[in-house]
């Protein structure tokens, strides 16, 4: 039997398995979602379901390649053939992607250097300085939010919100941004506790610690998908310390404005610019015990006893970048695509078909 | 002792249709054998129900303890007959209930009977418990108990002789009777009666957050920005997958396509062929019967689908309850206040949202005023800081609900800024029976809010 014919004679079944698969699917995840609760992705992710999935698709691969071979008129063959290749390529790549995706957070400061293998493959990159806007370059986004990198031989990349930017096979999204001013902070006899950019909202901290001081409530976003207004504070404990030293961007000038980053409508200037001239509002612990509140202006230094901490006039931004390596989101895409062109063709075709004075199909 | 009775009779009414529906099949394929070991079962699934919750209670355990693991069972009977029906869509009675499938077609058959009822009786088991308990009469609750059993038992027979009169058998084919039962499974007359019909409210459940998933995993997948970095516009076209009119439709295609292919396939099937030496009469005869067949089986799948339309239609009314008042008018008490009568419904025991409008310098500003968990009541405008101005509505007692990125505030919260919360109003205050609101700060605070929407 010829490959031809063969292909000719396994179609069918494999449209009718590739329904009946589907349908298997619907039902387990709906069992799954009745017995146990465990959700849509989880029956997507699971042995049971992604064996479903994956040879449903396979299925309607099969009956699409297939098709071309079939009787008809070669419009209808290959409207069929290009709705089936979508559809096996939508029901195969979700399992796919979830199984074989491997997701990582990259952070990032303005201005910092990246040596090459920061993420495996990825060149080195240099950092250069992040573009804030409360516009969106295009639709669907409301704002701008963007990351240049460099590489050595000169090329550079644009990480935005959306749509992800390719690099070294990684796929670079800007997941959430933040403040990082620059803190010198000495002991009584001037030595030095920590100095740095202190990117605030990424220090860990232990429960006890976190109770030292009143954080500003948390804004309420939904989805999950990065985190926005940035996070205008943190608590820094250097290593082996008891010490800890409480950093609020209290306020700053942004677009020209003297604005507060710390009450409950901060977030709605952030995105109008950089913030400048930027006022501190610091808390210094000994153990439990607070030694010290005050505010800090960008440039001076303030004194306290048992030590001082001096604020550099630069506030440089921060971003966590999300990066993915994801073959099959280009499959799922191809899928959608075959499948609306399958769709377009069919409908067309009916309408040629059934026109007046059309010959009989 | 009317009480009982009527639980009794209404839970194993369930049971009675399902057994003359299984009736009129068996008879009509000559398995009678079956129709008492069914009725057994059905009445064992009962009765295992009712002594699983005695067994739980001499453990110290109630119902409430109980009746989370007896649900699942409920949820997956009801999918089970769905698929069943489905999968039983070509297979013709006779083949069913014939060697050699016929003895597994009898298990199964009596493990349906038996897990129909099962968890029915243990809720019947309480109810009749709480009964003889309030009334101090367990003989009288028990006496009306059987009498209602008693009483289905003699309907479903009586049901099963009047429409196999009726020739409604011809409706019932394997496909159609599960479609049925199904059907019988989604209206819930027991668990109704019982005030814990969980069935459709688990599959249209199920079926949204299927959806819901679905998208936020398209989010994850694509790598999309969260809401406040979207348009309004594209954000909108997003909300659509959240819609409650969107999940219903959602559940009235997948629920119902089982049954639609169901009923297609019966209808298609091929039509018996006379014999070579048939007559034309005997020929007109058995296609006579072969399109009486078709429309009385069609009407059965028709019979499935209606109730599933109406359930649906009903699951989604009550789920959407989102309480949204329309604004009442808020008055300027000519000295620098806005004056809000806090009369009903807060003067009772009402916990319910109300909302207000204040016509002040062209503005028509809304807000409204909702009692918290701790009793304080609390006013806020009808406006977030993030969204657009789509307001907000009252989500059973314990949420307002942003109607615009539709995420639910716990009511606690109410009054604290910032986020997803709507926005406090600075200086409002009750004052006997009014809550008063100084107008300036009322329309700063709306002025601020609105003036950051696009």
């Amino acid at each position: 039997m010829s490959a031809r014919a063969t292909l000719l004679a396994l179609a069918p079944s494999g449209r009718r398995w590739a329904a009946r698969f589907a349908g298997l699917f619907v039902l387990w995840a709906l069992a799954l979602e009745l017995a146990t609760g465990a959700g849509f992705v989880a029956a997507v992710a699971g042995l049971a379901g992604a064996g479903l999935l994956i040879l449903s698709g396979l299925c309607a691969l099969l009956a699409a390649v297939g098709e071309p071979f079939a009787g008809g008129a070669w419009s209808g063959r290959l409207a069929r053939a290009l709705a089936l290749g979508g559809a096996g390529l939508l029901l195969l790549s979700p399992p796919l992607s979830l199984a074989f995706r491997d997701t990582r957070m990259l952070k990032v400061g303005e201005g910092q250097e990246l040596p090459a293998g920061a993420l495996p493959g990825l060149p080195a990159l240099r950092v250069g300085q992040f573009a804030l806007s409360p516009r969106g370059p295009f639709f669907p986004l409301s704002k701008t939010v963007d990351v240049p990198l460099e590489t050595d031989d000169g090329g550079s990349v644009r990480v935005g919100l959306f749509p992800p930017a390719r690099l070294s096979g990684w796929r670079l999204t800007v997941f959430q941004f933040g403040y990082a001013p620059a803190l010198e902070w000495r002991d009584g006899a001037g030595r030095e506790v920590a100095a740095g950019f202190m990117m605030l909202g990424t220090f860990p901290k232990t429960e006890e610690e976190s109770r030292l001081v009143e954080w500003l409530p948390d804004p309420n976003v939904m989805m999950g998908v990065g985190t926005f207004p940035p996070k205008v504070e943190d608590l820094l404990t250097p290593p082996g310390s008891a010490r800890h030293l409480h950093v609020r961007l209290q306020e700053a000038t942004i677009a020209g404005e003297r604005r507060s980053l710390a009450s409950p409508e901060g977030y709605k200037y952030v995105m109008e610019g950089r913030p400048t001239a930027h006022t501190l509002s610091l808390q210094v612990f000994e153990g439990t015990s607070r030694s010290f509140a005050g505010t800090l202006r960008a440039g001076d230094t303030v004194r306290f006893p048992g030590g001082e901490v001096a604020a550099a006039p630069e506030l440089l931004l921060w971003a966590d970048l999300q990066a993915v390596r994801d073959p099959f989101v280009e499959l799922f895409l191809a899928g959608g695509l075959l499948l609306l062109a399958g769709g377009l063709l069919g409908a067309l075709r009916l309408l040629w078909v059934n026109r007046p004075g059309s010959r009989p199909a | 002792m009317l009480e009982p009775f009527v639980l009794a009779f209404l839970v194993s009414l369930d049971g009675a249709l399902a057994w003359a529906l299984t009736a009129l099949l068996l008879r009509r394929h000559g398995d009678r054998r079956l129709l008492l070991p069914f009725a057994a079962a059905l009445g064992a699934g009962l009765l295992i129900g009712a002594g699983l919750f005695l067994s739980a209670r001499s453990r110290g355990l109630g119902l409430a303890d109980l009746a989370p693991r007896l649900r699942p069972l409920t949820h997956l009977l009801g999918l089970a007959l769905l698929a069943a029906s489905h999968s039983l869509r070509a297979t013709p009675g006779e083949r069913l209930l014939a060697p050699p499938r016929r003895a597994a077609t009898e298990i199964g058959l009596l493990a349906l009977a038996l897990l129909f009822l099962l968890p029915q009786g243990a809720l019947l088991a309480s109810a009749l418990r709480e009964a003889a308990v309030l009334r101090g009469a367990t003989g009288l609750v028990a006496t009306g108990a059987v009498l209602g059993i008693a009483m289905a038992g003699c309907m479903g027979a009586f049901l099963a002789w009047a429409w196999e009169r009726a020739g409604i058998a011809l409706a019932v084919t394997p496909a159609s009777l599960f479609a049925l039962l199904f059907a019988l499974a989604l209206a819930g007359i027991g668990p109704t009666a019982l005030g814990a019909h969980t069935l459709p409210a688990a599959l249209t459940g199920a079926i949204g957050r299927a959806l819901h998933d679905g998208v936020h995993l398209a989010f994850v997948t694509f790598q999309v920005p969260d809401h406040p970095f979207l348009r309004d516009s594209a954000y909108q076209v997003i909300l659509f997958a959240f819609e409650p009119s969107t999940h219903a439709l959602a559940s009235v295609l997948i629920l119902g396509a089982p049954l639609l292919l169901a009923a297609a396939a019966f209808v298609r099937r091929p039509a018996p062929q006379a014999g070579p030496g048939d007559r034309p009469p005997a020929r007109r005869l058995l296609r006579a019967r072969f399109v009486r067949e078709s429309r009385a089986g069609a009407s059965a799948f028709a019979l499935a689908v209606l109730v599933l339309l109406a359930v649906v239609r009903a699951e989604g009314a009550r789920a959407d309850a989102l309480y949204d008042p329309l604004p009442e008018p808020a008055v300027d008490d000519g000295a620098g206040s806005v004056l809000v009568p806090l009369a009903a419904p807060f003067g009772g025991n009402e916990d319910r949202m109300r909302k207000f409008v204040y016509w002040g310098d062209g503005r028509a500003v809304t807000f409204f005023v909702v009692r918290r968990s701790d009793g304080a009541l609390v006013a806020a405008l009808d406006l977030c800081e993030i969204c657009q101005p789509k307001g907000y509505a009252q989500m059973g007692r314990d949420y307002v609900f942003c109607k615009y990125c539709r995420t639910p505030i716990p009511v606690g919260t109410v009054g604290q800024p910032g986020g997803c919360n709507p926005i406090p109003i600075p200086g409002a205050a009750v004052k006997g029976s009014m809550l008063v609101l100084p107008r300036a700060a009322l329309l700063a605070v709306w002025e601020k809010g609105m003036a950051e929407k696009r």
